[in-house]
């Protein structure tokens, strides 16, 4: 990667021009952006997490990243520009503005700083408080918002689902190979009838993720299922109970393949890639329209308690 | 065997799940599993779709082929390939299961005990790892033992499992139009023609499929992708290497058989098409014959053929095509082609597409030139539009994939004074993304069942009835020798000049 050096500005009417200077610099005179991404970082540990997420994304998703932080004085941006070098000597370029201002005034700083008619993403981290005033003025900004329900609450997120972007949640994408291996196990039709007789589900997991799990197997069957939960610090086993048979997938510590097993299906390897932030980012901003599963999916859970 | 379903309607759990993986269970049949291309291509494309979760989780790969070995001797040698030819590291928690899945059989292609044996294999697998019986077969051999094998497996019922069964074969499909006819009557006698994937890889390649989508997904180019606005269409296909080691399959095949009845034509249908209904195999298939059909065939008198001789690549001294090792010094066998090619449709009558091929060009390179006509009146001086170009629209395959955009602009003068520059987009500097291999692709596609990226029969016989008249005059006399490191014979450019046009330089 290589990375301009960062410039700071009081001004944000010098924003454009800096980031063009960067271009000339070396990154050439047309730059290909795909997407504006709004990050929230309320803290300085925030803001670093931000710079190493965009550093591993930046490359394959170039974009504009505005990176708000609520402050007690002005404006405030430092601008700077990442390149990486693909094969044949292209670079992929991403635009990095670090703002500062007061949270009242943050909206309309990142207003006035958005790629025209791109789409736009705002990736709130950390929990989501209720009433939350700044949220919602950047949820209007954008058509997506990103957030992380193992860090909030599941209700929390429904409440930004109501916003006027759609919801994208981090845990939910982290759970997609578990949803894929429990779909897989009810593949073969002699299995699929045992969908008609699911009880209950077995979740070792974080308790939400756990929550997800279950209100995605209600909505998807159109019935009630009993969680029954463990907790663990990743999902390590589920296990769907249909009548007197039980359908298990479980892996072993932090392993990339598990297993499947259950009556009327041979037991067989399943990968189960463990997805880092930043990976999960990357797929978040490659989701382009509301998730409807998903939202059904959350619905279902909210409300249920482990 | 219990019938496997992927069908949100059936499992309601799909819904939203795996848009682009393989779901059903599978065996993945390779004959001719100890050979390069299993080696180098195959065993590394399944690995990496299966690290990525896109195989079905009840999976297998068998290897067929002569030499003794057991499983696991088969995973060794696997695993050495992939160490050397994967396009990703080994993951070790992944390589255990995948290494499960490998299974080898020993047999000849013309030995039906050996066929039988794989048969009963094939059932011990299924009950192994649940794959309820369905079955792709891959021939990786060279295509002399495309018969043998197609027979062999008829006969010992390897093409009526208990699931579905698939053939894979690679080209060339025959030599010319009565051999293409013939090995398809052979295959026709064990697999209906909607089991037969034939796998032409060049269409594998993410630059190739992003024709169809450049076209059919942006609005802006389509009403201009006409006869009207379009003078002519140039298609070069330019590869800097000579024949390498690989002389005697070259002065079999020559550059039209090799090149222009498969990937060249390929592409030609690609940018000629009507637009399709749907991205689906059927509908893409009826529009590429269909532009097919509608174009000549190739002509003496509209090509020019060429040789390479001595002459310097990028600065290297390179030796001439009749003195590669292999090579008869008196080889009329051509090594570079110029056409001018017309399509007789309502779109394209009148518009001709010049394409060109060869080895030993001053580089690699693989373009579409679309040259756009003039403006009917240009309301400036002569002189301030003195050295204005008609506008093309380049889209470059390989290297650099990308679009580049000529057109006119007001150069900063006080008078009117026009400039023509060009607006080049890489596509390489909008995704930097881990790109998948050709082979990944039409194995994955293989696997789900769909047929897009394969070429049909009729595609097959049309593409030889083209090039077949031409192959037939090339019989008697021989074709021009040109320096390596340029672009052609003279007559090559003396073909598009009598026109009053001009080859780009790419």
């Amino acid at each position: 990667m290589i990375a301009n050096a960062p410039v700071e500005l009081t001004d944000l009417a010098q924003v454009e021009r800096a980031l063009a200077a960067h271009r000339e610099g070396g990154a050439g005179a047309v730059r290909a952006t795909t997407l504006n991404l709004i990050v929230y970082a309320p803290t300085a540990e925030d803001v670093v997490f931000t710079q190493h997420a965009l550093e591993r994304i930046g490359g394959s998703r170039p974009l504009r990243a505005i990176v708000a932080t609520a402050g007690s004085d002005g404006v405030r941006a430092t601008v700077s520009t990442s390149c990486w070098l693909g094969s044949g000597m292209q670079q992929v370029c991403s635009e990095q503005i670090f703002l500062t201002a007061r949270a009242d005034a943050l909206p309309s700083a990142v207003l006035s700083l958005l790629v025209t008619d791109l789409p736009t993403f705002t990736w709130w981290q950390g929990p989501i408080p209720a009433g939350q005033v700044v949220l919602a003025d950047l949820a209007r900004l954008s058509s997506s918002t990103v957030v992380d329900s193992s860090v909030s609450s599941l209700e929390g997120v429904a409440g930004v689902g109501r916003l006027d972007s759609w919801v994208t949640d981090l845990a939910w994408l982290r759970l997609e190979p578990w949803r894929e291996a429990i779909a897989s196990v009810f593949d073969p039709v002699a299995v699929a009838a045992a969908l008609d007789d699911v009880q209950a589900v077995s979740v070792a997991a974080p308790v939400n993720e756990a929550r997800l799990l279950a209100g995605w197997l209600c909505s998807r069957l159109d019935r009630d299922v009993v969680l029954e939960h463990d907790e663990d610090i990743h999902v390590q086993r589920v296990a769907v109970r249909c009548g007197s048979s039980e359908y298990v997938i479980e892996r072993h510590a932090r392993d990339h393949v598990g297993r499947a097993y259950g009556p009327g299906t041979t037991e067989h390897p399943i990968v189960l890639p463990i997805l880092d932030p930043s990976t999960l980012l990357g797929r978040a901003l490659d989701i382009r329209a509301a998730d409807e599963v998903f939202e059904a999916a959350l619905a279902s859970a909210v409300g249920r308690t482990a | 065997m219990a019938q496997v379903v992927s069908d949100p309607k059936a499992n309601p759990l799909r819904v939203g799940l795996r848009a682009g993986g393989a779901t059903v269970p599978a065996v993945f049949v390779i004959f001719g599993a100890t050979g390069d291309l299993a080696h180098r291509k195959l065993l590394p494309a399944i690995y990496n779709l299966g690290a990525r979760g896109l195989l079905p989780n009840r999976f297998a790969v068998v290897g067929y082929a002569r030499s003794e070995m057991t499983d696991d001797e088969y995973r060794e040698q696997a695993r050495a390939s992939l160490e050397r030819f994967s396009r990703t590291r080994i993951d070790e928690s992944y390589w255990t299961a995948f290494a499960d899945s490998l299974h080898y059989v020993s047999g000849g292609f013309d030995d039906q005990d050996g066929f039988r044996a794989l048969g009963e294999r094939l059932s011990r697998i299924d009950a192994g790892h649940g794959t309820e019986g369905n079955r792709v077969f891959y021939l990786s051999t060279p295509a002399s033992f495309f018969p043998v094998i197609v027979s062999n497996m008829g006969a010992a019922g390897l093409n009526d499992p208990p699931g579905f069964a698939r053939v894979v074969i690679e080209k060339p499909f025959g030599h010319d139009l009565t051999t293409a006819r013939d090995l398809a009557e052979t295959v026709h006698q064990s697999f209906q023609e909607r089991q037969i994937y034939r796998i032409d890889h060049y269409l594998g390649k993410e630059t190739v499929q992003n024709i169809f989508v450049f076209r059919f997904a942006n609005a802006i180019f389509e009403p201009v992708w006409t006869n009207r606005y379009v003078d002519h269409v140039q298609i070069t296909v330019a590869e800097s290497l000579g024949v390498e080691h690989r002389a005697a399959f070259y002065e079999e095949t020559g550059v039209v058989r090799d090149i222009v009845q498969n990937h060249l034509l390929q592409v030609l249908a690609l940018v000629a098409m009507e637009p399709p209904a749907a991205f689906e195999a059927d509908a893409v298939r009826d529009e590429k014959t269909k532009v097919l059909r509608a174009t000549r065939p190739l002509s003496f008198e509209n090509t020019v053929r060429g040789q390479y001789g001595k002459g310097f690549v990028a600065g290297e001294e390179s030796s001439a095509y009749a003195e590669e090792e292999g090579v008869p010094p008196d080889s009329n066998t051509p090594t570079f082609i110029a056409a001018r090619m017309e399509i007789d449709n309502w779109r394209w009558a009148g518009t001709p597409f010049y394409i060109r091929t060869g080895k030993r060009m001053p580089k690699r390179v693989t373009e579409v030139a679309v040259q756009f006509k003039r403006v009917p009146h240009l309301p400036f001086t002569m002189g301030a539009a003195e050295h204005l170009e008609a506008n093309s629209l380049v889209l470059r395959i390989q290297p650099d994939e990308g679009i580049s955009l000529r057109f006119g602009a007001k150069a900063p003068s006080p008078t009117v004074a026009i400039s023509t520059v060009n607006m080049d987009f890489l596509y390489g500097s909008a995704f930097l993304n881990d790109v998948p291999e050709a082979y990944e692709t039409l194995i994955l596609d293989a696997i789900r069942g769909d047929r897009t990226l394969f070429t049909p029969q009729d595609g097959v016989e049309r593409s030889w009835e083209i090039c077949d008249p031409l192959l037939e005059q090339w019989r008697s006399g021989t074709p021009q020798v040109y320096a390596s490191g340029s672009w052609g014979p003279e007559a090559a450019f003396d073909l598009i000049t009598r026109d009053g046009r001009r080859w780009r330089r790419p």
